[in-house]
């Protein structure tokens, strides 16, 4: 320990005092130091009465600064750390207030962020501080300690322990996975994940002769087919393939290029919305569609004639189907872009589509252009035991204990698999897991899994860049992590997760001294990765024919009886592990705008026909079983098909998220894949859903305004009605001070070509403002308090399917109608642009609201704030949090730019150009949102301000906001229709 | 012309002393104490559900955003309005010199406090944090910050307040000589002190008696902008509001007309009832009744003019949102119900007035009386919330529907406003005697003022 802190006092040119051994005075006693008590003091009161102290972990974690610098009350630190969902890391910066991390954000040197989070990222500090956690472990429900607990995970050498755990990319699980693998040579693991990508590696083993990950570079895409994959919001890359689509993808001037985006799927998704071609069809469909594809590519260029489509024998022709005309025109603009075009399937899509859209991208030349082999960062990622497999072991008795680690196979299992009752018949039974779920009702030890927040481990991202994930603060409650009770089943003695990690990375970076070592060290804990660590690019051969025999069931077309049920992740609580989080729960669904639940998405078509509407509860059924939910009608949803979101109707798990939405498990089938077969029957039953937005018509207002780029071309300043200095009798009301106090004026603008409605900005407002959570029953009634929503809406001059995303919040109005009806100033205009909310000044007449033509503005209609005492330790300190009848709103992130000011003025400098970033900016993954001033000639915002297809909302209304907007421009096809 | 009906049907000093004045206080029948008790519980809802909504939040009541003002406002707007026939009863028609008003301005000018005394409530109670409501007031406070007056609410606590002050006013002076005549004629002793100290030692000699008239005329003078301006500051509520539907330069004089119109409409309500209960039917004869269904049709078609001026408008504008307002979301989108009760209320109802038979007919009176506030309470709600619930951003268009603290609440305000008109009833002479007493003198001396105005000599028409 001591070595340690010298080396600390080294790089500081260290001048406390030093003791006996070089060791600080204040440390080497037992007396709490003035820096230990002001830490303490922080994060310990509101635990009183809890166990555990809030410290610093003992361990020495580094801050995300070039050197090292001290805690200083009331300056927050950041951290670099990394989340990992599935098995692949996004790294982060996580900022933290006296001790406790309270708000994610992305981190810019992490090739899986870039600086961006989603919305699982930003919401994930939230679970940190759940008063719904496990706190201790139990065996049969009663507590018991950790050394029972790590000792009843021991077992002779003939022991056959099967472990059940989410796919596995880290670096060290995985070596301790191989001693465990050593220890117990019947030990077999089965990857579990809801959004698998098995497929997609199966079918690079066919085509490799090894799973290779394929990895899309859109930065050198012109065109790409996304079949069934919605990669712009969900996947372990999402937030940087967002990034790279859209930066070729929004025209800066009206003679840029703009990439093009063809979208299939069933149901409309984020990236159905941005695609600038979407066919909505059945999803059993989207296979043999992919071979009219490949067939119509190969009939038209013989660079598309792969070797090998023999294996397909006779190619069936798209003639005479309806999307002949789609398929040709699409087929088309792929091969006038050869060598610049990608295709991608979705993770549920069949072993059939994975192989043809190897296929496509090897006929259209992606290979080695946009798309590069690597080798894959998960531990067999073909998968070699499944669930199936490990039922069949279970009945045939060679299952000696299950380890259930951070997952919930059971929820949302095939029926027919009957789970539950089969691990009951297992002599030994263990889950490791944060909240108890499906699975812990079968489990007979429950064991407190710790937040990544709070435990040491690795991870890689999907192209190999090891990510370090370091911890916060100690564990709130009696936790391990996963690797720590990993290394335990493996034999390691009191596994300590700070050890192991080192333990590993010492051997793995084979550098020869302490000092090396340390040094190495330090710069992975503060830049939150191993540099040079990312996967080389592989050249390899296809077998086209192996692959392509995975494609033969293409050859027949699916069967259409019934209706086509698929369960998508929700964008929300993704597979239910989500479930507990209130501002997940709470988040409305980005294209359907539904709150704290799910409903089965049916398309108009169908619903008219049935005489069905949004609240109509049906009953869906498949082979005498059945489940009944209500309905949502949703754009852009294929006739014939519905959506049920994965992850919701839990039960009996103590957590927020029980008895919320419909659970569509007891319809699974293994048998069946992703998409199920169900017969549909109406039932004079309603239920009351909280949907933000009743419509996605614009009843012709013009409120967000698209375009296509070829009219985009033909008229640029198509906007002019909606922006510009207007005719008025009036003098024109000056708001910007031209005097001293003026200082920098702030605005904010939004393009909405880039918005994709993933909604992690409204997460990040939420995190960062201490907005609060207001439960299923108010936001039903309208009073939800999100100051940003993402509002969608038809584009009007095409078909309801385009959809036009528009973060809407505050708009900073130069002329506000909120201020003049205030009766008491409580919403006044600041010198430098904003408009200010007084939150003790307001007495809660809502006039604002009502004269405000955004209704943007949100009232506390009840005391939302949240009294748990650890659910405020999340807290920004920095933000106020408002009391019950007072009005609250988008404030620009005002704390950010007094901080910046506060900055500047101390360091006797100007504020920069960027250096104010606002919470929603800097989480969006496509830049969508820039903010700054508007003295600031170079910056995003400013220049964006000067493209012709800028707009101001309402504009007619006078309000001169500071918030403008870019309108959308589509690239389309002139060869097929909208 | 029918013939003229009499403004007061031959009786004497001492009849009206005693239907008026010495009723007070002596006990009523068990129909009163019934009424009685059933107000007096409501009255007890109204303060639970009051104390329940600052306890708990305004999230109790059915407003959400985009619908931030529903019941709270719309029943402050509707009693203010209902008060202002009293003050039209007892300022104008005094200023005009209408002897028919001396029989019913004293129970009109009482509804019009206890109206104002309901209505009073809702701008505090609608508030957040009501607590702080006196922040609405210009006092020099320690924080260095008085109120935005470009906004229309201090502009409405100053006229409420100013309203309430001077109704109480006028309506106290009015009173004292009926105090008087029941302190001098009550047989027991308590009565008269009691009488007596709220008489103010009215002597009744010449000097007070002109001292009285110049008071009385002056409040006269003060209360009769009122009921121009009062209302048409409620009005600027929403006039200087952007919200389509709110923004209309005809608000204040249509507002005004409303408010008579539902005043009237509250006094027939109030009267049919008492008149027969009571046995006014010699003070309160059908030229009253007359009367006041002739301005329920001047008032109602004033707003019907109003309705007229505003469609027209929305539509000239040409505006998209305006349009959808008031032709699409008004009759057909939720919460239509009550842009029908307007219509039917205070378009449709007033044309019946244009028959004499209507006019005279009791049953029909009452009835149609409650059509019309019923009417009056619709446009508030047509106004506040249809209003609200389809504005400029499509994409927060909601659906209101009250809750049961909603209903409470007005229903609470009736019952107390009962509570307190019957406790009037009670313990207060309820027609101004003294008047009433002068206007017989004028009838024995001049006879023809008890036929129609026109038919007196050297008259102006009017």
């Amino acid at each position: 320990m001591s070595e340690y802190w010298r080396s600390v006092l080294q790089a500081c040119g260290g001048s406390a005092a030093l003791g006996a051994g070089g060791v600080p005075a204040s440390a080497a006693t037992d007396t709490l130091g003035r820096r230990e008590l002001i830490q303490l003091l922080g994060g310990s009161l509101a635990l009183a009465g809890l166990g555990g102290c809030n410290q610093r972990p003992r361990e020495q974690i580094l801050p995300y600064v070039t050197s090292p610098r001290e805690l200083t009350p009331g300056l927050p630190l950041d951290y670099a750390t990394s989340m990992e969902l599935d098995g692949f890391a996004v790294g982060l910066l996580v900022k933290s207030h006296e001790g406790r991390p309270t708000k994610v954000e992305g981190n810019p040197l992490h090739p899986a962020s870039l600086g961006a989070s989603g919305v699982y990222e930003q919401a994930s500090v939230l679970s940190l501080y759940d008063p719904s956690r496990l706190r201790g472990p139990l065996q049969d429900r009663m507590p018991v300690s950790w050394e029972r607990a790590l000792a009843a995970l021991q077992g002779p050498a003939s022991w056959r322990p099967w472990f059940v755990l989410p796919p596995q990319s880290s670096p060290v699980t995985i070596a301790w996975l191989g001693r465990v693998r050593e220890r117990y040579p019947g030990a077999r693991f089965c990857f579990h994940a809801a959004l698998s990508r098995q497929a997609h590696y199966q079918a690079a083993a066919a085509a490799f002769g090894e799973p290779l990950e394929a990895q899309p570079d859109f930065s050198a895409s012109r065109v790409v087919l996304a079949l069934d994959s919605d990669f712009l919001s969900q996947g372990p890359m999402s937030l940087r393939w967002a990034r790279e689509f859209s930066e070729r993808h929004a025209p800066r001037v009206p003679s840029a290029e703009m990439n093009r985006l063809y979208a299939l799927e069933s149901t409309l998704s984020p990236t159905g919305s941005v695609a600038d071609h979407r066919l909505a069809l059945r999803s059993t469909d989207v296979p043999r569609l992919a071979l009219w594809l490949l067939a119509e590519l190969a009939r038209n260029d013989a660079r598309a004639r792969l070797p090998g489509l023999s294996a397909l024998g006779e190619l069936p022709s798209v003639e005479g189907s309806e999307h002949a005309a789609w398929v040709r025109a699409l087929a088309d603009d792929l091969l006038r872009h050869w060598g610049t075009g990608l295709v991608l399937a979705g993770p549920q899509q069949s072993l059939a589509t994975h192989a043809l859209a190897l296929a496509l991208n090897g006929a259209l030349g992606s290979f080695g252009r946009t798309l590069r082999l690597t080798a894959p960062a998960l531990l067999e990622p073909a998968g070699a035991e499944s669930l199936g497999t490990l039922r069949a072991a279970i009945d045939q008795g060679e299952v000696d204990a299950l380890l259930v680690l951070d997952c919930d196979p059971v929820y949302g299992s095939d029926p027919e698999l009957g789970l539950e009752a089969a691990f009951a018949r297992v002599p030994l039974t263990v889950q490791l897991t944060s909240h108890s779920n499906a699975t812990s009702r079968a489990c007979r030890w429950l064991l407190p899994l710790s937040h990544y927040l709070e435990s040491w481990g690795d991870s890689r991202a999907l192209d190999g860049t090891v990510s370090q994930v370091q911890p916060l603060l100690e564990p709130l409650h009696a936790s391990r992590s996963l690797l720590e009770v990993v290394a335990a089943c493996a034999g390691a003695p009191r596994p300590n997760g700070h050890a192991l990690v080192q333990a590993h990375w010492r051997s793995q970076l084979g550098v020869r001294s302490v000092a090396d070592f340390d040094a190495q060290w330090a710069t992975r804990l503060q830049h939150g990765l191993q540099p040079g660590s990312a996967f080389p690019e592989l050249r390899r051969e296809p077998d086209w024919g192996r692959l392509l025999t995975l494609a033969r069931t293409a050859l027949t077309p699916a069967p259409r009886d019934g209706y086509e049920l698929s369960l998508p992740v929700s964008p929300s609580v993704y597979d239910g592990r989500f479930a507990h989080n209130a501002w997940l729960l709470e988040l409305p669904d980005p294209i359907t705008k539904q709150m704290w639940g799910n409903a089965l998405r049916i398309s108009a078509e169908d619903a008219s026909r049935l005489g069905l509407s949004t609240g109509s509860v049906v009953e869906l059924s498949r082979v005498g079983r059945a489940v009944r939910a209500p309905v949502l009608v949703a754009p852009g949803q294929a006739p014939g098909t519905l959506a049920l979101a994965l992850g919701f109707g839990q039960s009996g798990s103590g957590t927020l998220g029980d008895g919320v939405g419909v659970d569509a498990g007891p319809l699974r089938a293994a048998t069946e894949g992703a998409f199920l077969r169900v017969q549909l029957r109406a039932t004079s039953q309603r239920a009351r859903l909280a949907i933000r937005q009743q419509t996605q018509d614009q009843q012709g207002r013009g409120l967000a305004l698209a375009t296509s780029l070829a009219a985009y071309r033909q008229d640029p300043s198509f906007t002019r009605a909606a922006r510009g200095p207007q005719a008025s009798l009036l003098p024109v009301l000056q708001q910007a001070s031209t005097g001293p106090l003026a200082g920098l004026q702030w605005g904010m603008t939004i393009d909405t070509t880039l918005c994709t409605g993933c909604s992690a900005c409204v997460i990040a407002c939420q995190a960062e403002n201490n907005v609060p959570v207001v439960g299923p029953r108010e936001a039903a009634r309208g009073h939800e308090m999100h100051w940003l929503r993402i509002d969608s809406y038809a584009a009007e001059a095409q078909s309801p399917v385009g959809v036009i995303h528009q973060p809407m919040l505050c708009q900073h109005c130069e002329a506000a109608p909120c201020e003049y009806v205030c009766p008491v100033n409580a919403t006044v205009h600041s010198p430098d642009g904003l408009n200010e909310m007084v939150y003790n000044r307001c007495i809660g007449t809502r006039f604002c609201s009502n004269n405000c033509p955004y209704k943007v503005r949100r009232f506390n209609w009840f005391d939302y704030s949240d009294d748990d005492a650890l659910a405020r330790l999340q807290k920004n300190p920095e933000v106020t949090v408002r009391e019950r009848g007072v009005m609250e709103k988008c404030t620009y992130c005002v704390q950010r730019i007094r901080g910046a000011e506060r900055q500047a003025r101390i360091e006797r400098r100007e504020v920069a150009p960027g250096e104010v970033v606002t919470a929603c900016q800097q989480a969006c993954p496509t830049q969508a949102i820039q903010f700054g001033a508007l003295s600031h000639g170079g910056t995003a915002m400013v220049e964006w301000r000067q493209e012709p297809r800028r707009y101001s909302v309402l504009h007619e209304l006078g309000t001169r906001p500071r918030t403008q907007y870019l309108a959308k421009v589509t690239n389309q096809n002139p060869e097929l229709p909208r | 012309m029918s013939v003229a009906e009499p403004l007061l049907l031959p009786t004497s000093d001492a009849e009206l002393h005693g239907k008026i004045a010495s009723i007070t206080w002596s006990p009523r029948g068990w129909g009163y104490r019934a009424a009685l008790l059933a107000s007096g519980a409501g009255t007890l809802l109204l303060a639970y559900c009051v104390s329940y909504t600052v306890a708990r939040g305004i999230g109790l009541w059915g407003n959400q955003i985009p619908v931030a003002w529903a019941f709270g406002i719309i029943n402050f707007v509707w009693w203010i309005g209902i008060g202002h026939a009293g003050t039209f009863i007892s300022a104008i028609l005094y200023l005009f010199e209408q002897p028919w008003r001396a029989a019913i301005n004293r129970f009109s000018e009482a509804m019009t406090l206890f109206a104002v005394l309901q209505a009073a409530l809702f701008p505090l109670l609608h508030l957040g944090r009501p607590w702080f409501g006196y922040w609405l007031f210009p006092y020099p406070s320690t924080m260095q910050v008085w109120p935005q007056v470009k906004s229309a609410l201090p502009w409405d606590a100053a006229a409420v307040s100013t309203y309430g002050t001077v109704s109480l006013l006028f309506w106290y002076l009015g009173l004292l000589p009926d105090l008087a005549a029941i302190r001098d004629s009550a047989p027991e002793l308590w009565r008269r002190r009691v009488y007596g100290i709220f008489a103010l030692g009215w002597r009744g000699d010449e000097r007070t008696w002109l001292h009285y008239r110049r008071a009385y005329l002056l409040l006269a003078g003060l209360a009769t902008p009122l009921v121009l301006s009062v209302h048409s500051i409620v009005s600027s509520d929403f006039a200087i509001g952007l919200t389509p539907g709110w923004h209309s330069l005809i608000f204040p004089p249509y507002f005004v007309a409303g408010a008579i119109f539902s005043g009237f409409a509250m006094v027939l309500t109030l009267l049919i009832p008492a008149r027969k209960v009571f046995s006014l039917e010699k003070m309160v004869t059908l030229r009253h009744l007359d009367n006041c269904a002739k301005l329920l049709l001047t008032t109602g078609l004033m707003v019907s003019y109003g309705y007229l001026i505003e469609y027209f408008l929305a539509w000239y504008s040409s505006d998209a949102t305006e349009r959808y307002q008031f032709f699409v979301a008004r009759p057909s989108g939720p919460n239509a119900i009550f842009w029908y009760f307007m219509l039917l209320g205070n378009v449709l109802v007033p044309h019946l007035f244009w028959f004499e038979r209507v006019r005279r007919n009791l049953w029909a009176l009452f009835v149609l009386s409650l059509v019309i506030n019923l009417g009056m309470w619709s446009e508030r709600f047509v106004i506040i919330v249809l209003s609200l619930q389809r504005e400029f951003m499509v994409s927060q268009w909601g659906d209101y529907s009250p809750t049961w603290v909603d209903l409470s609440i007005l229903g609470g305000t009736m019952c107390f406003f009962s509570l307190l008109f019957l406790l009037f009833l009670r313990f207060l002479p309820f027609m101004a005697a003294s008047e009433l007493k002068e206007l017989r003198r004028e009838i024995e001396h001049v006879p023809q003022l008890a036929r129609e105005p026109r038919e007196r000599e050297g008259d102006v028409h009017g």
